[in-house]
């Protein structure tokens, strides 16, 4: 059990290609902390970095107070599970398990007694004596973690790991490593380009682009309150709709769409920072949850007209993709699955206001 | 229907005729030659004896005698792939690291299996030259030693076939042990990394067992080829030189058939060393379980 620091890291590569820059986390003991980024964003070098498996730049990894930049792996007391599980396939699982143990001359008896408790934590004993071939993707992961948890590390690293595995076990394994966080009361570093892997996972969530942290919060933080419009955008599925326009008004101020397609009033709690940007083009941000159908009474908002294109039933709810005008751009409302829109025809909805963000079109942090 | 599987048979006949031609026909005649009493004397009127070419080999005492070609010939083969393997599969070890000019190495390593094996057997047997070669040059020039006469001496004339062999088939080895290295996922090794593993760890337990079902065909092939090696021996020893002290038996045969015409005894020589090769294949590749994917 340990606190990890990152302080001012960098990365660059041969080159100077710089893939992460200035990077400060704080990870608290016992914290189950998520890298969530698309690819290429150094999520994973991050991770690296921390591991010991690539060099520092500059700036600094701390685990558990200590300085580790010029640690060796093997000295960091992490363990670490890989996308593709890294099993070494000529060993059953029994050997794969053990193999750290074995290599730090734990005793044989000892040896035993550690890997029948991991493969008993993550119910895989039956599978001891199999060679990495014979196992399912699912077991094969099981097994990976068996290897991490052996050790009882200070500090578990993930990276993407559930990435190989079909939709419906990622969600089982999600909770499996939910709760085996639960149970270890181990510091956890998990990276991944899955923004619902973060959501469900994480204490706190770190999110990346392009080498720089964008936001460090909460999960529920993070979608009510970004701190950008990439942050908007990349957590909350299906994405955030973007509308760019104009305030204009001088006392009630008003956001007019670039297109004409639609108004609507800005509520007063966002008005006064709204205030300075009348008469120039912000992004306006409304989640997909945040529209609905214009039937739907005691609710205030703005109505707006669009042009229904695709219609996804969901089974649960329903995926309507609109535009204004046939060729315009496409956005996105969640509606329940009550009845269905007709695809090519016209639909009101409603623009629920109180849940709108606006950004700064330049530099696209939240206004 | 009927259309396609003439079209079938339209494909398949010029590979199987040209097989039979070349394969199956050559390799029947032999067996039939070595069951037969044909030489220089009886070359149309030859008829078949039974076992007695081969009881001839087992038993009657010839020049060289057959048992020390045998065990020459298995020291040869063991000398040459063991030479190939474990020279072949360093170098893939250096080859696969981040090097500067590592192409430029791969190539120059690759290159003495580029090179005609007539020429490199005739290059090496000038460098073993007593008096001009560059071998000996080096030895009492450079290393203060004295010169050594390399083609005179069976022993040494031996180790000269040897050491042109294991330049000449190192590459081989080298380029399929550096494809096997290539599919290696470089996360094991950063797994093994974070569990604590040393280099000698890895090699152990990573590199070598996952090259391995690569390596034992690669093997296997070596085995045959350098078993069935004629051209060095022939070309370094000049036939068998001296005294037909280098024989290995793919020479022996050679000689016995080529130069005392005894086609026969040759044949029944030929179906011996089949014998000997199919039989260690067929064992090796079992008891290794080759054919077993890593992954």
């Amino acid at each position: 059990m340990a606190s990890v620091r990152l302080e001012n890291l960098k990365k660059n590569y041969e080159g100077g290609k710089s893939v992460v820059n200035n990077v400060n986390v704080d990870i608290d003991d016992k914290e189950f902390v998520v890298f969530v980024g698309p690819s290429g964003c150094g999520k994973s070098t991050t991770l690296r970095m921390i591991a010991g498996l690539e060099d520092v730049t500059e700036g600094n990894v701390f685990i558990d107070g200590r300085l580790v930049n010029e640690l060796p792996p093997k000295d960091r007391d992490i363990a670490m599970v890989f996308q593709n599980y890294a099993l070494y396939p000529h060993m059953t699982v029994f050997d794969n398990i053990a193999f750290g143990l074995k290599l730090r001359g734990f005793p044989k008896p000892e040896v035993m007694k550690r890997v029948h408790e991991a493969a008993s934590i993550l119910g895989i004993e039956e599978l001891l004596d199999r060679k990495p071939k014979a196992l399912s993707g699912g077991q094969r992961q099981r097994a990976a973690i068996g290897r991490a948890i052996v050790r009882k590390p200070k500090v578990f690293l993930f990276d993407e790991p559930l990435s190989n595995l079909d939709a419906k076990l990622r969600v089982q394994m999600r909770t499996e490593i939910s709760r085996l966080h639960q149970r270890l009361e181990t510091t956890m570093i998990y990276v991944t380009h899955d923004q619902t892997e973060a959501m469900t996972m994480g204490d706190k969530i770190v999110v990346m682009k392009d080498g720089y942290v964008q936001q460090i919060a909460e999960p529920l933080e993070l979608y009510n309150h970004p701190r950008n419009k990439f942050v908007a955008g990349f957590i909350g599925s299906p994405a955030m709709n973007f509308f760019e326009g104009a305030i204009v008004g001088a006392t009630a101020l008003i956001f007019r769409e670039q297109q004409g397609a639609f108004k609507l009033s800005i509520p007063r709690e966002k008005s006064r920072k709204l205030r300075g940007y009348a008469g120039k083009t912000v992004v306006l941000g409304l989640r997909p949850e945040h529209i609905y159908r214009g039937s739907l009474k005691g609710l205030k908002g703005a109505k707006v007209s669009v042009d229904v294109q695709v219609v996804e039933p969901m089974g649960n709810e329903i995926y309507v993709y609109f535009s204004f005008g046939k060729n315009g751009k496409q956005h996105t409302a969640r509606f329940d699955a009550t009845t269905m829109p007709s695809a090519g025809k016209r639909l009101e909805v409603l623009f629920d206001t109180s849940k709108a963000h606006f950004f700064d079109q330049e530099t696209e942090m939240v206004i | 229907m009927k259309q396609n599987r003439s079209f079938i048979g339209f494909l398949v006949i010029p590979a199987f005729v040209i097989l039979a031609a070349v394969v199956f026909y050559p390799f029947v005649y032999n067996v039939v030659l070595s069951f037969a009493n044909m030489n220089l004397y009886k070359i149309y009127d030859w008829h078949l004896i039974g076992f007695k070419q081969y009881v001839k080999i087992f038993t009657e005492p010839s020049q060289p005698s057959f048992y020390s070609v045998l065990s020459r010939t298995l020291v040869w083969t063991f000398a040459n792939v063991f030479f190939h393997v474990v020279i072949g599969v360093s170098l893939a070890l250096v080859l696969n690291q981040n090097l500067k000019g590592r192409s430029l190495f791969r190539t120059m390593l690759i290159l003495p299996w580029a090179i005609p094996q007539y020429i490199v057997a005739l290059t090496w047997r000038g460098m073993f030259n007593y008096e001009y070669g560059a071998i000996n040059l080096v030895i009492t020039k450079y290393l203060s030693l004295p010169a050594v006469e390399w083609l005179k001496d069976p022993v040494n004339a031996f180790i000269a076939c040897i050491i042109t062999n294991v330049w000449l088939g190192f590459p081989f080895m080298m380029v399929i042990a550096l494809g096997a290295l290539q599919s290696i996922p470089h996360e094991l090794y950063e797994a093994a990394e974070i569990d604590g593993a040393k280099w000698y760890h890895k090699l152990r337990t990573i590199t070598l067992p996952l090259i391995r079902p690569v390596m034992i065909p690669a093997i296997t092939l070596g085995v045959i080829w350098t078993f069935n090696n004629l051209n060095i021996v022939w070309l370094v020893s000049n036939a068998g030189e001296p005294s037909d002290n280098t024989h290995i038996l793919v020479s022996f045969v050679y000689k016995a058939a080529f130069n005392y015409y005894s086609f026969s005894y040759a044949a029944a020589l030929s179906m011996i060393i089949f014998m000997i090769l199919l039989t260690f294949s067929l064992v090796f590749m079992k008891s290794s379980r080759a054919t077993q994917a890593a992954y």
